[in-house]
This record gives structure tokens, sequence and C-alpha cells, in this order.
């Protein structure tokens, strides 16, 4: 709605310290210029959030507005998105969830800790995790069909992999949460993190890879493997070094292995795994090319996998026996902590 | 302008005599696997591959055989061919309804839009955009193929596409909405094997805002 925002988060744009024109919509504004773009197809759905305007109240008010002309003035019954701001009011968020598909609350940081070292306003436990119960609970009255996101902002405070993947799946579990975005961080102009370096987008992809273990791959938080600093390898898939680490477990008979197992050969997916399982009550796999055709990448499988008996390949096609003997060495599975919430 | 059949929620019989014939040779206890492959075929008898007949018939005779999941598994290389077929049909429609753009001429009540086919999924994204806008009539220009759909009917019309002239006023909305992609783009992020895989090169010429970028 807004770039106006009276916040001072560290790594944002619009923080209330950088000088800059700011500029926003008014609720009827942007509803028909959602509704114009939306008849043109340009758009599948809208996704409103927006930088904080006076108080979070206030500005939430406003965004519940523009959905409501959608809503009864446009008749829109497309897809939508509603960000809780930090400190919304639990009656704002019960009336958003009326109107939404989706609400999400961005945590940004793992813990209270790191969200100090960013936002020094924002109170973790009071500000984001209860909008959070909140939403949660109209889930559970049925609203809210999608389910509801949250974000983070990787590295910007120093935070680890195993700090995000550990409140990540904390979430999941106790929260309900649909799924995780990570977003890479990239220094702004004009906020105190202004020439420091940025992230490795590749850094981001791997978290995004060990969330839809997670997620789809039916993996627990604590099988992940980390590197000695805490982070996943940036050379290889979480799901590739979890084959790695576990050597012991592979290479899996094709024709056998239960589904949950399937799921744990590196280039089998959720899909291929389902239909090697279906396709096995009828078939039985004798040749690599079968598996090729249904979707496993072979490349990938080949070192892991044994169809009737026969051994497909060797995991010293990927890696010297040294460089698997530093490999063990020098990463371990995530650990348990009482709390997701300490640091690493 | 001649009107024809409105697909029924996509679960017409399958055209054909002999795959009519072929299915109602397979006994499935799998209702639900049974269903899916019906709707496979329906789709695969969309391609404008000429030699789709055969890939189907050839799928269905595995499937007598060996059991439809056998097929749908796509086990073997005709069965990963059929499916292609199917999925090829599906991606172009999904394609369409996702890039192509519309133009409203509210004086008449139409949205217009114009964007190339290579299957006969014509009628599919006229659905999409009927059920979508069903205040509208809707327009689609395909090659030398105009479709109108109004009240809940659809009907076709051969034209010699370089005698359709529309006005294309100048569009404020368009503006507005490359100004919006503008503030939302990081330059950081621009990954273009990513692009080129969510959005096939062939169809950059429809999304204006690659265009912008100078991607398109």
């Amino acid at each position: 709605m807004t770039n106006a925002c009276k916040n001072d988060c560290k790594y944002c744009v619009n923080r209330c310290s950088h000088d800059f024109k700011r500029t926003g919509f008014e609720p009827e504004e942007l509803a028909r210029i959602f509704i114009e773009l939306y008849r043109r197809n340009y758009l599948e759905g809208i996704f409103l959030t927006s930088g904080v305007q006076r108080s979070a109240a206030y500005t939430m008010e406003r965004m519940i507005t523009t959905l409501e002309i959608l809503r009864f003035k446009y008749h829109y019954r497309g897809y939508v998105h509603l960000k809780v701001l930090p400190k919304t009011p639990p009656d704002l968020i019960e009336r958003g969830a009326q109107l939404a598909d989706r609400m999400s609350v961005n945590l940004e940081s793992p813990n209270p800790d790191r969200l100090k070292m960013i936002a020094d306003n924002k109170d973790f436990m009071l500000d984001l995790i209860e909008p959070m119960n909140i939403i949660q609970k109209q889930i559970q009255k049925g609203l809210l069909k999608s389910g509801h996101t949250t974000q983070f902002v990787v590295g910007a405070a120093g935070e680890t992999d195993a700090e995000l993947l550990r409140t990540t799946a904390w979430l999941y579990k106790s929260k309900a949460l649909k799924r995780a975005y990570f977003s890479a961080f990239i220094p702004e102009e004009g906020t105190p993190f202004t020439g420091q370096k940025a992230i490795p987008l590749l850094r981001e992809h791997r978290l995004y890879q060990a969330d839809w273990l997670m997620r789809f791959y039916q993996f627990k938080s604590d099988e992940l493997v980390l590197e000695k600093n805490q982070n996943l390898s940036l050379e290889f898939d979480p799901k590739m070094v979890y084959a790695l680490k576990n050597r012991s477990r592979f290479p899996m008979e094709i024709n056998k292995a239960n589904y949950q197992d399937l799921l744990k050969i590196p280039g089998i997916g959720p899909l291929s795994a389902k239909r090697i399982w279906q396709a096995r009550k009828e078939h039985c796999f004798t040749d690599i090319k079968e598996l090729k055709n249904l979707g496993a990448v072979i490349k990938r499988a080949k070192p892991f996998i044994l169809i009737n008996g026969k051994a497909q390949g060797s995991i010293k096609s990927m890696m010297t026996i040294k460089q698997l003997e530093l490999f063990q060495s020098q990463t371990s599975q995530l650990a348990h902590q009482s709390s997701p919430f300490l640091l690493a | 302008m001649k009107q024809i059949s409105l697909f029924n929620q996509l679960d017409l019989p399958c055209p054909t005599r002999q795959v009519q014939a072929g299915l109602a040779s397979i006994i499935s206890a799998d209702k639900e696997a049974l269903s899916k492959f019906k709707h496979e075929i329906f789709f695969a008898l969309l391609h404008r591959d000429p030699h789709k007949y055969r890939v189907i018939d050839q799928a269905i005779q595995e499937a007598k055989e060996k059991g439809i999941s056998y097929v749908l598994c796509k086990i073997s290389d005709n069965a990963r061919r059929f499916r292609n077929l199917a999925r090829q049909v599906k991606g172009e429609r999904i394609r369409a309804i996702s890039f192509m753009r519309l133009q409203p001429f509210d004086q008449h009540g139409v949205l217009f839009g114009e964007f190339e086919l290579k299957h006969q999924t014509a009628e599919l994204i006229m659905l999409h955009f009927m059920r979508r806008f069903p205040r509208y009539r809707i327009l689609l220009l395909f090659g030398e193929e105009a479709y109108l759909g109004k009240d809940k009917q659809i009907y076709r019309h051969k034209i010699e596409a370089r005698k359709i002239t529309l006005p294309k006023a100048p569009d404020e909305f368009e503006k507005y909405w490359l100004a919006f992609y503008r503030s939302q783009f990081i330059s950081e992020r621009k990954n273009l094997r990513y692009l080129k895989q969510m959005i096939p090169k062939k169809y950059w010429k429809w999304v204006t805002e690659l265009r912008e970028f100078g991607i398109g």
C-alpha cells in the first residue's frame, strides 16, 4: 500500500531513517488498479503488503478496506494473500482472515537474539509469534484455506542455516505453517548494511532444498546434514549430502525399498517414488531405462540403487575415497535443541 | 459462425470409436487410475501430432496387458511418449492462460486476446476465461480462427488474420503494470536460465514486461 514505514529495520530499503520519496495508494485506488490488471490477465491474484504507516493497526485497517472493496464492490473471487504486520491487533487479524486465502507474518530472523540485531523495535514472541497464534486459530475455524507462511532474510544477522532450519521445523510442527520462504540478504543503499557482502543465492537455494526435504520427502530435521560452520553444503545438495553421510543405507534395491526409503535416494523425487511404488504392484523393474522413463534422474540415482540385486554405479565415480573421508569428518547431522530459539 | 461443443468439465467420452472400444475392454478395479488414464487420453487427443492415434492405441494395449499403472507410471518408451503428448497439451493451455493479455472493449462488454497455439487447446482456454469473467464476452484470436464465448456457448469463425485490425488504444494500466514490475525487479536475482524454464522463449513475445527489460 505504501513504502512509508515507521520502523527502522536495518536491512530494509523502506526504513524510516532512509531519506527518499515516499508514496502510497488509497484503498479504492489500489483496488481499482488491481481489478483492471486482473481483467487484462496480467495478474492471477493479489499479495497485499505494506510499510507500517502511523501504526500497524492503522495500516492493516487500510489493507483490509482494500480487500473489502475488492470482494464486495468488484466481486473479486480470486486468490488473496494478506501480509500481517508486526504488532497487528487480534481483531484485525480475525477480520483479515474472513477475506484472505492465505496470511503471513514475516519473522525475518530465526530467533529473538538475531531479530534484535536487525530490528530492535520488534519483539519476536509478542509482535510476531503471537499474531501467528491468532492466525493458527483462524485456520482451525476453517478460514484461510491456503494456510499461513513466513519469510526469513537469510544472513542479515549472521544466523546459520542450523538456526533457520530448526525454527522452520518448529514452525511446521507447532504452528502448522504451510511453508517458509528464504530470501538471501542483499545489502540495500541507504541502510546501515550498505557495502556489506551479499549472501550467495546458492545458500538460499540450498535452504529451499532442505525445506523441501522436510515438507515433501519425509525427512526429519535431525536427518539434515550440516558442515562444521553449521551451514548446509554449497557444493552438494542436502539430499546428496545425506546419502553420502549415510552410505551404509545404500545402495537400495528398487524392487523392495519402501516409499519412505525411495524418497531418500538422490535423483528420486516424490513423484518418481510414487510411480515406482505403484508400478511395482504389477511390474518388476529390470532395466535402469525404465526408471529413466518414469522420471528418475539416473545420473544422480545410479550409485545408490540396485536393480534385481545388480549395482548400477559407484560413489567413487563422484568423489575419491579421500574426499569422502574428509567429507565424513567435516559434517554432522542437525542437532536437537530443547528450544528452537537458542543460538547455535 | 459455427457453434461448437462446450467441453463438459473435461469429462467427455473420448471422441474416436477405436479409443472408446479400447477403453471399454480394460477391466480395472482401480477407478481412480482408470479415470486418470481417460483424462490423459483426452489431452493426448488434442495434440497436433498426426501419429498420436498410434501412440494412444499402443498405450491402451499396454494398459490391457500390463495394467494402467504401467502406462501412467511411464515405464515403457511408448508410455512416456503417450504421457508427453498429454503433458505438452496441458502445458500449452497453462501457458496461454498465464501469458495471454486481454484488452477490454467496455462499450461491447468484450475482453479480447490473441495467442498462437500448436495444439487443439482453444476451447479449453476459452472455457477458462469464460468461467473467470462470466460478465464479459470473450473474443480470442488464434491464428486464422476467432473464438467468441457468450451465453455459455463457444462460437468459432474462420478468418484471414491479416484482415483483422483492432484498435490498440494506449492503455494506462499497461503503464501501471510496467511501473509495478520495474519497482519489483531485482537485478541481482535476474536468472535467464530459470526464466526460460518457466516461460519458454517462444512465449516471450506475449509477455509485455520482458520486452521492457530487453529480454523479450
